[in-house]
C-alpha cells in the first residue's frame, strides 16, 4: 500500500467521483466542485504563462523573459502586440452592460479572420478531398500484380452507395415518396450502422478510463497488482 | 412456458442499475488484477503506420504532436511510447511539439518511461527534439508550415534550434518524413490533416481515443496514411512491434489493459442480451406482440 499523501489523496477523489454511480452525494459534489475550481485555477495559471506572458508582455518588455529564464536572450521589442492586446481587453468589456458592445468589434474580427482563413483549407480538405475519395473507379486493381482487390472494390462500392443513401435522406426539399423511399430508408440505416460503431467506440473509451482508475487503485494506491 | 420462468425473465429487466454497475466493476477488477493477455493483430487501420514508420530511413525526422490531457492518457499513453519506441529502433529522429498545454506533462511522463528508460544512451538534441507546447491550435502548424523557427527559437532545454544537429536540415514542416499525431481533442488530428498534411503533402498518421476514431477513420487511407484508435490499436500496434523485435521484449501496456477490456465488453454484451429478451418478452406479455 502507497505511503505518498498524493496517492491517497487521488484515491480518496477517485472514490468519491465513483460513489455517483451509487446516487448523488455530498462526497460527489465536493470533488465535483474541487475538481471544477482547481481546473479553473489552473487554466487561467496555465494561460498567462504560456499564452500572455510570452506572446503580450515579453515582446512589449522584452526584459521580462529574464523573469522565467535568467539566461534568455532578449527579444526584439515588438510594439504591434499591442493591437491584439488592445481588442483582447476590448472583449473584456462585456463585463460592462455600458460598454459592452465595443466586445463586438474583437469578435468580429476573430470571427472574420478565423472564417476567412479555414474556408479555402476546410473545402478542400473536408469536402472536395472526401468526395474524390469516395469516387473512386468502378474495379480497384492491385499494383503489385495487376489483379482485382475485389475486397476492397467491394467495400468501396458500399462506401459509394451509403453515401448517397445518406444523403438521400438528408434531402428534404421533396418528401421521402416513391423511388427515393427506399434509398432513404437504406441511408436510416447506414446511419444507425454508423451511430452505433460510435457508440461502441465511445463504449470501448469509457471503460479503458475505468480500467485505467482500477489500475491506479489496485496498483498505485494498494500495491496488488 | 410456466409462470415461474416468465416472471423470472420480466424480472431481469427490473433490476436495478447499481447492481450491473457493481458486477460490471467487480469483473474488471479481477480481470486488471489476473492480467489476461490476449494475441492481437495489426488491422488494416494500423498496419499502415508500422509499415510507414519501417520505410523511414535512418535519421529522418518526424514530428509527434503530443495533443492529448491526463484525462486520455490510459487510452494514448501506450500508443505513444510504442510509437516513439518504434521510431527510435528505426533510428529516425522524432520532434517532440504540443498544441495542448498538458502536452508538456505527457512528454515528461514518456521521457521518463520511454527515452530515459529504453534509450538512455540517445542524447536529446542529437537524436530526439523536444520544442514543447505552443498556444495557437491550428495557426500554429500554418506558421510551422512557413518557418519552424517562426514558432520555435530554441528547444526545451534552452539550445538554440540552429545548434541542434538533429535539425540542421529541418526548416518547415515539408521537411519532415512524417507526422505523428497523438489526440484526444481539438487541436489534433484533424488539424494536422487539415493544416499540416494536405498542403504540405507530408503523410500523416495517427492515433486517437476510441471515441474519436469514427470521425478520423473517414480521412484515410487518402488524407490520412494510418490510425492508431483507441486501446486496441495501441494494442495491436504492441502486438505488431512484438513480433516484429521479439529480442525487445517492451511491456504490452496495452495489451495487458485489453484483457480487462474484452472482460467487460463481453459483461456488457450479456447485459444487453438479457436486457433485449426481458423487453420482448415484457412487450408480448402486454399484448404488444413485437417492438414498434
Amino acid at each position: 500500500m502507497s505511503t505518498s499523501f498524493e496517492v491517497w489523496l487521488a484515491a480518496a477523489l477517485t472514490l468519491m467521483v465513483l460513489s455517483f454511480l451509487w446516487r448523488d452525494n455530498p462526497f460527489y459534489k465536493f470533488a465535483e466542485h474541487l475538481f471544477v475550481g482547481v481546473s479553473a485555477g489552473y487554466w487561467m495559471v496555465l494561460g498567462f504563462w504560456t499564452t500572455l506572458w510570452p506572446n503580450a508582455v515579453v515582446k512589449l518588455v522584452p526584459a521580462a523573459a529574464r523573469v522565467t529564464d535568467p539566461a534568455a536572450a532578449l527579444p526584439d521589442r515588438e510594439p504591434l502586440v499591442l493591437i491584439p492586446l488592445g481588442l483582447g481587453c476590448l472583449m473584456l468589456l462585456r463585463l460592462w452592460p455600458r460598454l459592452s458592445w465595443l466586445s463586438r468589434w474583437p469578435t468580429a474580427f476573430a470571427v472574420g479572420t478565423t472564417l476567412g482563413y479555414n474556408l479555402v483549407r476546410t473545402l478542400r480538405s473536408d469536402l472536395l478531398s472526401q468526395i474524390h475519395a469516395a469516387i473512386m473507379p468502378g474495379l480497384l486493381i492491385r499494383a503489385v500484380d495487376g489483379s482485382v482487390a475485389w475486397g476492397a472494390t467491394v467495400n468501396q462500392w458500399v462506401l459509394l452507395a451509403g453515401t448517397v443513401c445518406c444523403l438521400v435522406y438528408f434531402t428534404f426539399t421533396r418528401g421521402d415518396r416513391g423511388a427515393r423511399a427506399p434509398l432513404a430508408r437504406a441511408g436510416l440505416m447506414v446511419l444507425m450502422v454508423a451511430f452505433g460503431a460510435s457508440f461502441a467506440y465511445a463504449v470501448m473509451s469509457r471503460i479503458t478510463q475505468l480500467v485505467g482508475r482500477l489500475h491506479f487503485l489496485l496498483g498505485d494506491w494498494l500495491g496488488i497488482v | 412456458m410456466s409462470d415461474a420462468r416468465v416472471n423470472w425473465v420480466e424480472r431481469l429487466g427490473l433490476i436495478d442499475r447499481r447492481w450491473l454497475y457493481l458486477v460490471l466493476l467487480i469483473s474488471v477488477a479481477v480481470a486488471v488484477v489476473v492480467r489476461p493477455l490476449f494475441p492481437d493483430t495489426p488491422s488494416t487501420f494500423v498496419q499502415p503506420v508500422v509499415d510507414r514508420i519501417e520505410s523511414l530511413e535512418p535519421g529522418s525526422p518526424v514530428l509527434i504532436s503530443l495533443d492529448y490531457s491526463p484525462a486520455a492518457a490510459p487510452e494514448i499513453e501506450p500508443m505513444a511510447f510504442a510509437l516513439v519506441r518504434h521510431l527510435l529502433m528505426r533510428g529516425a529522429h522524432p520532434v517532440f511539439i504540443s498544441l495542448f498545454p498538458e502536452g508538456s506533462a505527457m512528454f515528461q511522463r514518456l521521457h521518463a518511461d520511454v527515452l530515459a528508460a529504453d534509450f538512455g544512451d540517445l542524447e536529446a538534441g542529437r537524436h530526439w527534439t523536444n520544442l514543447g507546447y505552443k498556444a495557437g491550435g491550428r495557426m500554429v502548424i500554418n506558421a510551422l508550415r512557413q518557418d519552424l523557427s517562426a514558432m520555435y527559437h530554441a528547444d526545451m532545454d534552452g539550445r538554440p534550434l540552429a545548434d541542434l544537429p538533429g535539425l540542421t536540415d529541418c526548416s518547415r514542416l515539408g521537411d519532415f518524413s512524417l507526422i505523428v499525431a497523438l489526440t484526444s481533442g481539438t487541436p489534433g488530428l484533424k488539424e494536422w490533416i487539415l493544416y499540416g498534411g494536405d498542403p504540405t503533402g507530408v503523410p500523416v498518421v495517427g492515433g486517437c481515443t476510441g471515441i474519436g476514431t469514427p470521425e478520423y477513420l473517414a480521412y484515410f487511407p487518402g488524407q490520412l496514411s494510418g490510425l492508431v484508435g483507441g486501446l486496441k490499436g495501441a494494442s495491436e500496434y504492441e502486438a505488431a512491434l512484438a513480433s516484429r523485435y521479439p529480442e525487445r521484449a517492451f511491456p504490452r501496456r496495452a495489451g495487458r489493459v485489453m484483457g480487462p477490456q474484452t472482460v467487460a465488453h463481453v459483461v456488457i454484451l450479456v447485459f444487453l442480451v438479457l436486457g433485449n429478451v426481458a423487453y420482448l418478452r415484457g412487450r408480448r406479455r402486454e399484448g404488444g406482440g413485437g417492438v414498434s
